[in-house]
C-alpha cells in the first residue's frame, strides 16, 4: 500500500511504510506531518499511522521558503511511460489530449506562452483530417470506401507542421520557466523535441517532479 | 441547476462516456465501419503496433466472442483488467474533487508492461503470424 504525506498544502509521495519509517527515523518527514493511503480518506499523523512510536520527541514542523513568484505548479505527474502505453492503446489520441494538458499547465506556470494555442490549431486539423471531410462521411454514409482527398492530404500536411511550430514552442516555454522562475536547469533536445515531442516533454517533467520534490524536503529539514 | 443536480451530473458524466463508446462499438462494429482512427504507426509502415486491433477486440468482447478477441489483439485482452482497475482508481479520486493527480504505478510495474508490448509487437509481425 502507499501513502502521501502532506505539509502546508504540499502533497508528497506515494510511499511505502517502511520509506514513511525510514524517512521518519531520519528526519525527513516529521510525525507530526500528515498521511493518508491510496484508499484512505482521512488524513492522520504519520506517528499515528506508524503506531505512536515516533509522536514523542520531534519539534513542530518549520515553515516553508515561500515558493519564488505564484507561477510554480507542479507539471502533471503522469509517467512518460504510461503516456505512451495509453497512446499506443489510443491510436494516439490520448497523446494528442495529454499535449493539450501539457500546453494547458504551461500556459498558467507561463501566461505569455503560445504552445496551447499552436496545439489546439494542430488538435482541430487532426481531426479535420482524420474523417470529418464532407467526402469521407458522405462515403461512410453510403456505406462506400472512403478515399483521400488532395485536400485531406494538405491539412494532414499542416497539422504536422503546426504540430512541430507547437512542439517547439512549448520547447522554449519550458526551457525559459525552468531556467527563470524555477531556476532547475533543464535542457531539452531539439532531435528528441522532433521526434518524440510531448513523450519526451513529460519524461523531461518526471524528472522535474522528481527534483522538486527533493528539493522541497531539504529545504523544509 | 441545483448543486446536487450538477454533482450528479458530474458523477454520472465519465460513466455516460464510456456507456457511449460501448454502444458506438456494439451498433458500428470496426470491423465494417471506417470512421475510426486507424494506427498512425501501420499507416506509415504497415507493422501491426501492439494496440492494433484494440478497438476490434474490445467489440469482439462486448459481444462475447472471446476467442476473437484474442486473436485480433491478446495483449489488451490480458491488460484489460488492469486498465479498468486503474480507470476506476482515477474515477475515485475524480469523485473525491481532490487536485487530481494520477495513481502512481511502480516504475519498474510499467516499464515491464512497456516491454511486454514491444515483445508483443515484434513476435505479432514475425512470419507465420504467432498473434
Amino acid at each position: 500500500m502507499y501513502y502521501h504525506v502532506t505539509r502546508n498544502g504540499q502533497t508528497y509521495g506515494p510511499y511505502t511504510l517502511e520509506d514513511l519509517q525510514r524517512y521518519v527515523a531520519s528526519g525527513n518527514i516529521l510525525a507530526t506531518d500528515l498521511a493518508k493511503s491510496d484508499e484512505g480518506a482521512e488524513w492522520v499523523q504519520v506517528g499515528q499511522l506508524l503506531g505512536g512510536a515516533f509522536v514523542q520527541g520531534y519539534p513542530a514542523p518549520p515553515a516553508y521558503a515561500a515558493a519564488p513568484g505564484a507561477a510554480t505548479e507542479n507539471p502533471p505527474n503522469l509517467h512518460w511511460a504510461l503516456e505512451l502505453l495509453l497512446g499506443i492503446f489510443t491510436c494516439g489520441l490520448f497523446v494528442v489530449v495529454w499535449n493539450l494538458v501539457l500546453a494547458a499547465w504551461a500556459k498558467r506556470i507561463e501566461p505569455m506562452s503560445q504552445a496551447l494555442m499552436y496545439y489546439i490549431i494542430a488538435t482541430v486539423l487532426i481531426v479535420v483530417n482524420s474523417g470529418s471531410s464532407f467526402g469521407v462521411m458522405i462515403a461512410i454514409a453510403h456505406h462506400q470506401q472512403p478515399h483521400q482527398h488532395v485536400v485531406g492530404g494538405l491539412i494532414g500536411l499542416a497539422a504536422w507542421v503546426v504540430r512541430l511550430i507547437a512542439r517547439f514552442v512549448l520547447r522554449d516555454t519550458l526551457e525559459q520557466h525552468y531556467n527563470g522562475p524555477e531556476p532547475l536547469g533543464l535542457r531539452l533536445s531539439a532531435v528528441m523535441t522532433f521526434f518524440f515531442g510531448g513523450i519526451y516533454f513529460q519524461y523531461k517533467l518526471n524528472e522535474i517532479n522528481a527534483v522538486k520534490q527533493g528539493i522541497a524536503y531539504r529545504s523544509a529539514i | 441547476m441545483s448543486v446536487r443536480a450538477v454533482a450528479v451530473a458530474r458523477a454520472v458524466a465519465p460513466v455516460a462516456v464510456a456507456a457511449c463508446a460501448v454502444v458506438v462499438l456494439l451498433r458500428f462494429p470496426p470491423g465494417q465501419y471506417g470512421f475510426y482512427p486507424k494506427c498512425p504507426v501501420y499507416e506509415m509502415f504497415h507493422v501491426e503496433c501492439p494496440g492494433c486491433g484494440t478497438m476490434r477486440a474490445l467489440a469482439a468482447l462486448l459481444r462475447g466472442h472471446v476467442a476473437e478477441a484474442f486473436r485480433l489483439n491478446a495483449l489488451t485482452v490480458s491488460m484489460l483488467p488492469l486498465a479498468i482497475g486503474y480507470a476506476g482508481v482515477c474515477y475515485r479520486r475524480y469523485l473525491r474533487r481532490e487536485t487530481f493527480r494520477w495513481p502512481q504505478v511502480s516504475a519498474a510495474g510499467v516499464y515491464a508492461v512497456l516491454a511486454v508490448a514491444l515483445g508483443f509487437a515484434v513476435f505479432r509481425n514475425l512470419p507465420g503470424g504467432w498473434f
